[in-house]
Order: C-alpha cells, then sequence, then structure tokens
C-alpha cells in the first residue's frame, strides 16, 4: 500500500472491484519513470562502476531498468566515461536516433568539464553537454555505484513533475 | 650471451656508423646512422648468435635540436636484450619503415608520423591513427605546439 | 530450378562494427568486408578514446602523474602504478623496504584475479552465457572489498608512491585476504564446471582463431596470448623483478593456440595468483613502508626502460629525464595495443559469431590502445 500513498488518487471501492482515478500526467509519468531502459554506452572507466551496478550486488533490474544494445529501443542514455573529439559527433547521432521522451545522464568528472583532462589535454571534448542537452550530473572519478543510484532515482523525481502540455 | 660479445659483433660488422649511447636496463644502446638502418634491423634479426626475433618498443622524442627514434629490441632464443636511436633532422625528418621486417612496427610508426610529423619512407599505410579525422592542427606531440582548445595547467605559486 | 540458383547475384559488402556495440568492450570501429556471414577482411580503426596521457606527462611532476598512469588502464590500475614508480626508482635508485614489496605483490596478484574475472565475465556474455557473469562480478567485489579497505577506492587507486606505498594495510586485512583466498580458488572451479567441458562453448571455442607462434613473436604480441601459442615465457619468472623470486608458481601455456587454450591459460593464471597471495600473506614482514624522498623530486639525468608482466601483455616505460621535477618524455607501451593488430589476421574466413568470441580472447581494452 505504500504505492498508493506516493500516487495522489482517490480510491473507490465499488461492488466486485477496487477502481482509481488519478490524473493521467501522474499515471503517464510513473510508467516512464518505473521502466527506464538504459543504453549500454560506456566510454572509459565509469563503464566498469556501470557494469558493477548492474550486477549482482547493487542491481539495477530492482528498479525497473536494463541494458539495451540499441539506442532505438533505449529512452535513457547512461553516458560513462570521457567523451574524445573523435567519438562527439557519433555521440550526437546515437542520441538523435532514440526516441522521444529521452533523458540522458552524465556520469563521472570526464563529462562535466573535462574531469583530470581538462589542461594539457588536446583531444577531449572538456564536458558532454557541448554536445546534447544533460538532465542528471554526476561526479565522481569514477563515482560509486550509491552514487549513480541516487542519480537515477533523482531522475526518477524529475520524470514525476512532467506535464503532458510540455510534449504536446 | 652478455652485453660485451653482443656490442663486439655488432661493432664488427659496423665499424663507424655506431656510436654508444645510454639506456638503462636494455643494454648495449647505441646511437647508429640513419642510412645502415634497414641493413642494421636485418643483421639483428637474422644472425644466429643475434636473432633478435621481438620489437619491444618503437618510440619519438623531440629535443631542441634534433628529433630521436628509439627501437627497443628483444630475443626469445637468446634471453638477450638491446636498444638503439636515430638521430633525425629537425627540417626534414624521414627514415625507412621497418614494417617489412618487423610487422609489429606498423602501427607504432603511423602513430609517431601523426604526433611528430616524422615520415616514414615505403611505409604500407601511412593514414592518421589516433587523432579525429580532419586534424589539420599541426604535430601535437612536438614541444612547441599549441592548439585552439589547448589549455595549459598554470604553475601554483 | 537449378538453372534459376546459379544465376543468383552475389557481392561483397562493407559493415561496420561501430563504436558502440556490446561486445567491442569499449569504443572500437572495425570495418568489415563480408561475403554472406563471412568475415573477408577487417580494418580496426582506433583512436576514439584518445587521452594524450603522454602530453600530459610532460606538465606534471613524477607525483601528479601516478593518477594518471591509473586511467592507462583501468581494470588492473595497481600494474600501472607499479610499471611507473619501478621506472623512476630504478632511474634514481631508490631502495623499496620489504614490507613495501610484500604489500606491493599482495595487492597486484589480487589485482590481476580482478581483472581476468571481468574478462571472463564479459567474454561469457558475449558468448551467450549471462551467469558467469552475475559470479564473477560478484567475487570481484570481495577484492575491491579488500582494496576499498586499504586505499579508499574502488577502481583507480593511486596507492603506489616512489619508494613504497602510501598507506600501510590494516590489522583486519590479513585474516579477511587469506579468507577471499580459501573462498575463491573453489570458485574457479565453479566457472570451470559451467564452461570448459559444455559442448555449446567447445563448439565455439576449439579450434576457433588459431594465433601460430612466428606471427605472434612478429607482430609483438605478449602475455597471455603469446602464451596459448605454446611459449612459456613471462617476466615473472625469467627476468624476476621486485620479489617474484622468493614465490612457488607455474607458468600455464596452451598447445593448440586457438580460443579454447586463450582461455584455459587466463583460468589456470586466477589460481597461480591466489597461490602467490597465500604464500605472501604467510611471510610478509614488519617493518617500513616507504623511503623518504626528497620533497621536490628531482630523478638525474638520464633515460631508462623498465617492463613488467600486466593481465593484458607487457606493459613498459620509457622514461628520459632531464633533472627537473617533470618528465621530459614518458612513453607507454602497451600489451593490448600489439594484441590487436594481430586480430585481422586470425579472423580472416569465420563468421561474425566466431570474430566475437576470437576478439573476446584476445582481451583487449581500449584505454590501453589508446592511452
Amino acid at each position: 500500500m505504500g504505492v498508493m500513498n506516493k500516487v495522489p488518487v482517490y480510491v473507490e471501492k465499488l461492488p466486485g472491484g477496487a477502481i482509481i482515478t488519478a490524473t493521467l500526467d501522474d499515471v503517464l509519468n510513473y510508467a516512464r519513470a518505473s521502466s527506464m531502459w538504459y543504453l549500454l554506452f560506456g566510454l572509459a572507466c565509469c563503464a566498469v562502476e556501470l557494469m558493477a551496478t548492474g550486477a549482482s550486488r547493487y542491481d539495477f533490474d530492482r528498479f525497473g531498468m536494463f541494458f539495451r544494445a540499441s539506442p532505438r529501443q533505449s529512452d535513457l542514455m547512461i553516458v560513462a566515461g570521457t567523451l574524445t573529439k573523435k567519438m562527439a559527433p557519433r555521440v550526437k547521432r546515437l542520441y538523435d536516433q532514440m526516441p522521444e521522451p529521452k533523458y540522458v545522464i552524465a556520469m563521472g568528472g570526464c563529462l562535466i568539464t573535462g574531469g583530470p583532462f581538462h589542461y594539457d589535454c588536446y583531444s577531449v571534448e572538456k564536458g558532454v553537454d557541448h554536445i546534447i542537452p544533460v538532465d542528471v550530473y554526476i561526479p565522481g572519478c569514477p563515482p560509486r555505484p550509491e552514487s549513480l543510484l541516487e542519480g537515477c532515482i533523482k531522475l526518477q523525481e524529475k520524470i514525476k513533475t512532467q506535464k503532458i502540455k510540455d510534449w504536446a | 650471451m652478455n652485453p660485451e660479445e653482443i656490442k663486439r659483433i655488432v661493432s664488427d660488422r659496423f665499424p663507424d656508423k655506431l656510436k654508444d649511447a645510454r639506456i638503462i636496463g636494455f643494454e648495449p644502446s647505441f646511437i647508429a646512422d640513419k642510412s645502415i638502418l634497414l641493413e642494421f634491423c636485418r643483421f639483428l634479426k637474422e644472425t644466429k648468435e643475434l636473432s633478435f626475433d621481438l620489437l619491444s618498443c618503437m618510440s619519438g622524442a623531440d629535443y631542441p635540436d634534433r628529433f630521436e627514434m628509439i627501437y627497443i629490441f628483444f630475443s626469445f632464443t637468446h634471453k638477450h636484450k638491446m636498444s638503439f636511436k636515430v638521430h633525425l633532422s629537425k627540417e626534414n625528418p624521414e627514415i625507412d619503415s621497418l614494417t617489412f621486417l618487423f610487422p609489429g612496427a606498423n602501427w607504432y610508426e603511423r602513430e609517431i608520423a601523426e604526433l611528430y610529423g616524422i615520415k616514414f619512407k615505403n611505409h604500407p599505410d601511412p593514414r592518421p591513427l589516433l587523432l579525429p579525422e580532419g586534424w589539420d592542427e599541426g604535430y601535437p606531440l612536438r614541444k612547441d605546439w599549441t592548439g585552439k582548445d589547448f589549455i595549459k595547467m598554470p604553475d601554483l605559486k | 530450378m537449378n538453372q534459376e540458383i546459379s544465376e543468383i547475384y552475389t557481392e561483397e559488402f562493407f559493415v561496420n562494427m561501430g563504436p558502440q556495440h556490446p561486445s567491442t568492450h569499449g569504443v572500437l570501429r572495425l570495418l568489415l568486408k563480408m561475403d554472406g556471414e563471412v568475415v573477408l577482411d577487417m580494418v580496426p580503426h582506433i583512436g576514439y578514446l584518445h587521452r594524450s596521457l603522454e602530453k600530459i606527462a610532460e606538465n606534471r611532476t613524477y607525483l601528479q602523474y601516478i593518477p594518471y598512469t591509473d586511467r592507462i588502464d583501468y581494470s588492473c590500475s595497481m600494474f600501472c602504478n607499479q610499471g611507473f614508480v619501478m621506472t623512476v626508482e630504478k632511474l634514481a635508485n631508490v631502495p623499496v623496504p620489504e614490507r613495501a614489496e610484500y604489500i606491493r605483490v599482495i595487492m597486484v596478484e589480487l589485482n590481476r584475479i580482478a581483472s581476468h574475472l571481468i574478462w571472463l565475465g564479459t567474454f561469457s556474455l558475449d558468448l551467450g552465457a549471462i551467469t558467469p557473469f552475475l559470479y564473477c562480478f560478484r567475487e570481484r567485489e570481495k577484492v575491491l572489498d579488500l582494496f576499498e579497505m586499504t586505499c579508499g577506492q574502488r577502481l583507480t587507486y593511486n596507492y603506489m608512491r616512489i619508494g613504497g606505498v602510501s598507506r600501510d594495510i590494516t590489522p583486519e586485512f590479513i585474516p579477511m585476504a587469506k579468507e577471499f583466498v580459501k573462498y575463491f580458488i573453489p570458485r574457479v572451479d565453479e566457472y570451470e564446471d559451467i564452461l570448459t567441458n559444455n559442448p555449446i562453448f567447445l563448439s565455439r571455442t576449439k579450434g576457433v582463431g588459431i594465433l601460430d607462434q612466428k606471427t605472434a613473436i612478429d607482430n609483438g604480441v605478449t602475455g597471455p596470448s603469446l602464451r596459448g601459442t605454446g611459449l612459456k615465457w613471462d617476466l615473472r619468472k625469467n627476468e624476476p623483478y621486485s620479489i617474484y623470486d622468493k614465490f612457488n608458481f607455474d607458468i600455464p601455456t596452451g598447445k593448440a593456440s586457438d580460443v579454447w587454450d586463450r582461455y584455459m591459460v587466463r583460468i589456470k593464471e586466477m589460481r597461480e595468483s591466489a597461490k602467490i597471495v597465500q604464500q605472501a600473506l604467510e611471510k610478509i614482514p614488519e617493518g617500513p613502508i616507504k623511503t623518504k624522498t626528497a620533497a621536490v623530486f628531482k630523478p638525474p639525468e638520464g633515460e631508462i626502460y623498465l617492463r613488467i608482466e600486466a593481465p593484458r601483455g607487457e606493459m613498459g616505460f620509457y622514461m628520459v629525464s632531464d633533472g627537473s621535477p617533470k618528465p621530459y618524455r614518458v612513453k607507454i607501451r602497451t600489451g593490448s595495443f600489439s594484441n590487436l593488430t594481430v586480430l585481422p589476421i586470425i579472423s580472416r574466413g569465420w563468421k561474425i559469431a566466431d570474430l566475437v568470441a576470437i576478439f573476446g580472447s584476445l582481451d583487449v581494452v581500449l584505454p590501453e590502445v589508446d592511452r
């Protein structure tokens, strides 16, 4: 019954079953947030922590998230690792191939402002928000799995505040 | 074979084209003239007493008055090692390619060519390896290079 | 009917196994020329993770560069740390106390086990077996607990210093490590139960991707891929560095140099590493953990090349010093760079599904290739 407390609903009991009334916003947001399928997109060191978060000890599956290999079947892109100038057009292309609504989590210091590769580095793109719009930034080098899980929960909270009239 | 014997055999064969260098860990080490490069490497690989068959590492370096190429060899049959360097001029750095003798040198030479600007003659596949396509900002590993996105770390004093 | 089939027109085509692919273990682009399902030729394109570590080295002091060596190969950071630090120590003639050497060997061999566990998990995931992936990461979490207890980090440790290590091991480390080794050795038997004699695994890996010894040596292949061809060569036994001559361990080799042999070599290496850790935990002495060095560390002028046995091959550091606190030139020679050059040669004539198995068995990690 904890689930019912979080969704602002009015529960009415009718003979033969229960009917819930809620706003369409809440139902759609709840459905989207509870089942995010993420694109397997590990570039460098943070990818190993992403794999470890999906493995046995810190499980991603209990949040409803599991990996897809193709961008056309996913709605979340967790970019993990350093972004170089050679790879940047490919990231933009993958982002364009994802269907709406889509979200991006930038995991790791390298994607925020270049991380340890900000100075003296000729081939690193210093921040992934030069290329694609980002929803959640997770700092760390690499961030612990608990940080990544908190980032996902924050993204879920962000999704639950969206409204349909912004999309249409 | 110990380093003195290797040095003796090599100096007997090429008496006046080799000088001594000093690289710790991979002795004997020489400075060779770039005109004898291919002949020298073929001698190292095919002589029975030497038979250096593994090209362990190959690198370039940028000094104020010259470029340097360094080659490091190892032998599995006799378990001995050696290394040598070649000096190149700054205006026209050109050298023969070792790909036909040691196929492992292929990618090392491509990387040095795009990062230092050293040209390798008769290389089978001289395409850039690591830098983005359409890179036109020069040769990054040279000491006097700057680019438009290159931020040097400030000294904290 | 026969006449219709002989008039069917076929042609070769090009397929891009692109930078984003679940089986390429990182950002590698393979351009394949195919005839149906068979790979005729292949060109690897690299450079999507080139982070210019060699240019960064020219503007950092020796102590400031140690965290960057972690990022050369993130699955075996302790090896990269050890290689760099040993090179500087040999150039500057800095002695290392014995307790520090023992701690280094324990950390490094535990890291070899963790690196081979990542390899085994992703290799079996590529071939379709999802269970070993979860088992391997469960074991790896125990190793990471030990590392976290000592240096505070799970992946990129920054643990070794010039002249020793940065922190001593806590009193709880030794009993926990002994218990881990006792728990781990039967687990390797569990992985072998699932995979080694499985008929699907055998038909996908036996006789596939044969690499002969001459091609391997010509192209500079080292490490378990070279040991799979039958050559018994390991830098820890044949040119002992650090204190490896005090331990008793074996060097596994393969016979047929196919994918199955390279897999067996790494499985046996995990057991040998556990044996080394066990012996080191018995014999570790008391004492200091770091020699005192100058606050602004300046090695004498000179050049040096030193190599160590990393899980993926030989890792070598060529360093030129001009007497200042920052190195003049650092060149990093990694095993995966040379191992990847062999991939087009051994995968001609095989199908795409075999290509995935061959590439997995070479154990290539892209930051080592691109630096």
